[in-house]
């Protein structure tokens, strides 16, 4: 069957990227963008950039969009400024030169971060709704792209649809609340559409969590004031726990009622493990750098078992802080499982 | 069956929101979870399913569909000339088709409109005559490969988006070609050498 006239796309803004592989580990990450046609929106999923899938959202078929702000960009600004801070200053009061410059890396590469997501703008999400699917749209994570399409497709979905006078749409979207029984929210009284992809959170692993967490304060106690090879390997086995615990506890919490302030909670001690992991790594560099090894993880795990950090300040610093951290989310932590979740008032 | 439209739902906290959010200027706050929102509700959300039936049961001397005999036919396919009912018929581009000729017409990938995915063969083609580059030992092999695909996959579709799938081919040429150079200088000056 011949074709008709192949369609000519327009690249419209953003650029951003989601999971795939069903379950919370992503198997790949699928790159998003948006294009425009005639008649309609494509998204294009470009995985590694070798294989393209096409998503087509016909304008006559567009029921709603809808754009929430949310706080991701705030949030990334306000965790990458206070560790590029935090570096800059540790920067500033370490005198090996080694140590200077590794900090000095560290600090740019922070700050480099700060400066795009300054740049990028406010953050949002933006879900596109039509009687088979709601669509949340990647590419459009950013308040300034989401409201440039939005500006420039609705001319062309209400030349699609016509466009309703709002009079108009209050009285059927009455009569369509009405067929499903369903009541607009008002505040401290609303109904909430079911969500079927979500399951009862019944898991051990964010206790083990906060446990290992709480277990790291102590290594990280006795590295302070009794450092020996035991104690510096019963700290690494504690950072090893604490890694692995909160990779499962995210797996575990993917999907499920889980209070939302514990999600959020487990994302931050995700955080502050990674960040933890870049800044032993840069002191393993340090380390290495100012000692003769014999390369292996042995002789590392005796250079630092060596180190006191009370001669050390860079080190009596990560250490103090590291265990303060530890012990303030692994006590949050337990403290928020033993709380009962609170209700809100909900009609059916 | 038709299906029952659902009604706007705030994005963060699922509660079902008010026609006062359609269509405003300015973010409003969800009465639920004071996320603030921005929403565009368009008359699609309130057109009824209408499902298409067939036409009646055919008399003498009617014609009927080639895929429901019994069924009359209303139209002819655009592509093949079946006579169809009005089941069997299929608005495309503004044209009448039969299932089987649309079918036909996405298994050949001949119409760009119902493909889902594409090889990017250019890609790969150059990531194939640069990746190996880091370690050259393996250009030996690579660099025919990449030669051999981008010649093979010179008329093969691109991506459906505007894009630079021929000079990323030719540029993936170059390269190759100049890999395989290098290989045939560097024998050679081994040859010349004995």
């Amino acid at each position: 069957m011949p074709d008709a006239a192949p369609d000519r796309y327009i690249r419209l803004p953003g650029r951003g990227n989601s999971r795939k592989g069903g379950a919370f580990i992503a198997i790949s990450r699928v790159s998003s963008r948006l294009w425009l046609g005639e008649d309609h929106l494509l998204q294009v999923e470009s995985t590694g950039g070798y294989s393209e899938n096409y998503k087509r959202f016909y304008f006559r078929d567009i029921q709603s969009i809808c754009l929430q702000k949310t706080n991701t960009w705030l949030v990334i600004n306000l965790v990458l400024g206070i560790i590029a801070g935090l570096l800059f200053l540790w920067t500033l009061t370490v005198r090996d030169s080694a140590g200077r410059v590794a900090l000095g890396i560290a600090t740019a590469i922070f700050g480099f971060f700060l400066l795009l997501n300054l740049l990028r703008g406010s953050s949002c999400i933006c879900q596109l709704k039509t009687a088979v699917h709601l669509e949340e749209l990647p590419s459009l994570r950013r308040r300034r792209n989401a409201e440039k399409v939005l500006w420039r497709i609705k001319p062309m979905i209400e030349a699609a649809q016509g466009s309703a006078p709002a009079e108009t749409i209050a009285s059927q979207y009455a009569a369509l609340l009405a067929n499903v029984n369903a009541m607009p929210a008002t505040p401290g009284q609303f109904s909430r559409l079911a969500d079927p992809t979500m399951s009862a959170y019944r898991s051990r692993a964010h206790r083990m969590l906060f446990f290992a967490l709480l277990a790291g304060v102590v290594t990280d106690t006795l590295t302070i004031f009794f450092p020996c090879v035991l104690v510096v390997l019963l700290n690494m086995i504690t950072g090893c726990t604490v890694a692995g615990a909160v990779v499962i506890a995210l797996v575990k919490q993917h999907q499920t009622d889980l209070k939302p302030a514990l999600r959020v909670l487990t994302w931050v001690i995700a955080g502050f493990v990674a960040i933890s992991y870049v800044i032993g790594y840069v002191i393993m560099i340090v380390v290495t750098a100012g000692n003769e090894l014999d390369g292996t993880q042995w002789g590392y795990i005796k250079a630092i078992a060596a180190l006191r950090p009370f001669e050390k300040p860079w080190l009596l610093a990560d250490l103090s802080i590291t265990a303060a951290l530890a012990g303030i989310f692994g006590t949050a932590g337990l403290l928020l499982l033993r709380q009962p979740r609170h209700e809100r008032k909900t009609t059916p | 069956m038709p299906a029952i439209a659902q009604p706007i739902a705030c994005p963060k906290c699922k509660a079902v929101l008010g026609s006062d959010f359609f269509n405003q200027t300015a973010w409003l706050a969800c009465p639920s979870c004071t996320a603030e929102l921005r929403i565009e509700v368009f008359p699609a959300l309130f057109r009824e399913d209408k499902t298409t039936l067939a036409e009646n049961v055919m008399v003498e001397g009617e014609a009927g569909c080639f895929y429901h005999p019994g069924k009359k036919a209303t139209v002819v396919c655009d592509a093949c000339g079946r006579f169809l009912c009005a089941l069997c018929d299929v608005d495309f581009n503004g044209r009448h088709v039969c299932p089987a000729c649309l079918e036909t017409g996405r298994q050949k990938g001949k119409i760009a409109k119902l493909q889902n995915v594409r090889t990017r063969h250019d890609r790969i083609a150059i990531a194939l005559a640069v990746l190996p580059m880091l370690i050259f030992y393996f250009t030996f092999i690579t660099a025919p490969a990449a030669l051999f695909y981008s010649i093979w996959h010179w008329k093969s579709p691109g991506s459906i988006v505007p894009n630079r799938r021929r000079l990323n081919l030719v540029i993936a040429i170059i390269i190759a070609s100049l890999e395989i150079a290098g290989w045939v200088a560097f024998f050679t000056w081994l040859v010349i050498r004995k």
